[in-house]
């Protein structure tokens, strides 16, 4: 038997330069057009975003898979998890 | 609707403990002060103190936000309120319109029953008055839809009390300015993280800027005024040197380098040979209007007590450098914009 494992589409986001509420506005409208389980990496630079991408998950019920800090910047990676609109 | 602070906090739970399912809404009108000192964060700063406080409720409430992006149609409202302004630029009568008006919008988009919000009655001079209240539950579509758990026993029974949906009992009767019976509510909620200090984080009701604003409308640039031009109002020191140009005066590092920003479609200056601010010259820039710039720059950078001093200008590609005595104080006032 063959399992054909297909990864899931991956997308990158780079709101670089963007301050709140940008990063998350354009993070709900990008994703809003994705299929269910596309995995969006947003690419910031806005401090904050480390505890506004968590929050934002947490209320809309996507999945924050990871955030990490790289310099000045940070790297969240989120999974659409329903297609819902909020 | 919420914004994420102490009143839309309780507002948001008294709603939940009743049962009833919660979708938030936050509208971005680009003139939030958290917004601004993040862009101007100095280093070091926890950027914890930063964070969206209307994200930080969703998530502690399991309850999904929607911001809404109302910058550029606010300008308008902004610009010709037709309620008038509050004590400062704050057009907070239609502010509120605008607002439940998209919150209708909203609340019909997604087939919720009504509207919430964490107004408190008698607590803010503009909008909060009873008849102010009952002005923009009118104005915005939202007549006996709109609710104001806070202070719902003192204000008629909306549509959704009468029809049960909502338990009127176990609702609120705040009113006025003072925070004690919210302070309480949240101690029997155990609500512990909101932001302080209270009173919004919208930067319109600062006395200072205000002042900017108007004098920027004042000086015939209300119709093309943008967002930039009103952001530029909240940075800085601003000097009206001419009927058609100001001078805007970094005040710290960030600022500067923020400001530096608007320097790229602005003549901007700094000092040659000592540490100084960066200054940008917003309007007609001709010769004497330079030099008023490069003499305010010489006052506040450290070589201000020197008979002359360097100043480089930067318009576009063209660099050059000027020779000014540096303004004394007395003079600075003259121009200073308080």
């Amino acid at each position: 038997m063959v399992v054909a494992m297909t990864k899931p589409r991956e997308i990158e986001l780079d709101v670089r330069g963007r301050l709140c509420p940008a990063p998350i506005l354009e993070l709900a409208q990008l994703i809003a057009r994705q299929e269910v389980g596309t995995v969006i990496a947003v690419h910031s630079d806005d401090a904050a975003i480390a505890f506004d991408l968590p929050a934002w998950c947490q209320s809309t019920g996507h999945e924050l898979i990871a955030i990490e800090q790289r310099g000045n910047e940070h790297l969240g990676r989120v999974r659409k998890m329903h297609d819902r609109t909020l | 609707m919420i914004s994420g602070g102490l009143d839309s906090s309780l507002a948001v739970r008294l709603i939940l403990q009743q049962g009833i399912e919660v979708v938030a809404v936050n509208f971005s009108t680009g003139f939030c002060l958290t917004d601004y000192q993040r862009r101007v964060a100095r280093k070091g700063q926890d950027p914890k103190k930063l964070r969206n406080q209307a994200l930080r409720l969703g998530a502690e409430t399991d309850v999904p936000v929607k911001i809404i992006d109302i910058a550029q149609e606010y300008l308008e409202v902004l610009k010709y309120p037709r309620y008038g302004y509050g004590k400062n630029v704050n057009p907070c009568v239609d502010c509120r319109i605008m607002m439940m008006s998209k919150a209708r919008e909203f609340m019909q988009e997604i087939g919720a029953s009504f509207v919430f919000t964490g107004e408190v009655l008698g607590q803010r001079p503009k909008s909060q008055k009873r008849r102010t209240l009952a002005l923009i539950e009118r104005e915005s579509g939202l007549e006996g839809r709109l609710l104001r758990p806070l202070s719902a026993k003192l204000l008629p029974p909306t549509i959704v009390e009468r029809e049960g949906l909502v338990d009127r009992e176990q609702l609120m009767a705040f009113h006025g300015r003072s925070r004690k019976p919210q302070e309480r509510l949240a101690e029997e909620l155990q609500v512990t993280e909101y932001p302080q200090p209270a009173g919004g984080c919208c930067y319109l009701t600062d006395p200072n800027y205000a002042r900017r604003v108007f004098d920027l409308f004042d000086h015939g640039l209300k119709a093309k005024a943008s967002h930039e031009d009103l952001l530029l109002c909240k940075l800085g020191r601003h000097f009206r040197v001419s009927e058609r140009a100001k001078v805007i005066v970094g005040r710290f590092e960030e600022e500067n380098a923020f400001l530096r920003n608007f320097g790229l479609t602005r003549p901007s200056m700094e000092a040659v040979d000592h540490v100084g601010p960066l200054t940008v010259v917003d309007g007609e820039a001709d010769e004497e209007v330079l030099t008023r710039a490069a003499r305010i720059t010489a006052r506040y950078c450290d070589g201000h007590a020197e008979p002359r001093v360097r100043i480089r200008l930067t318009e576009g590609e063209k660099v050059r450098v000027l020779e000014v005595t540096p303004l004394s104080p007395v003079e600075a006032e003259a121009w200073l914009l308080r």
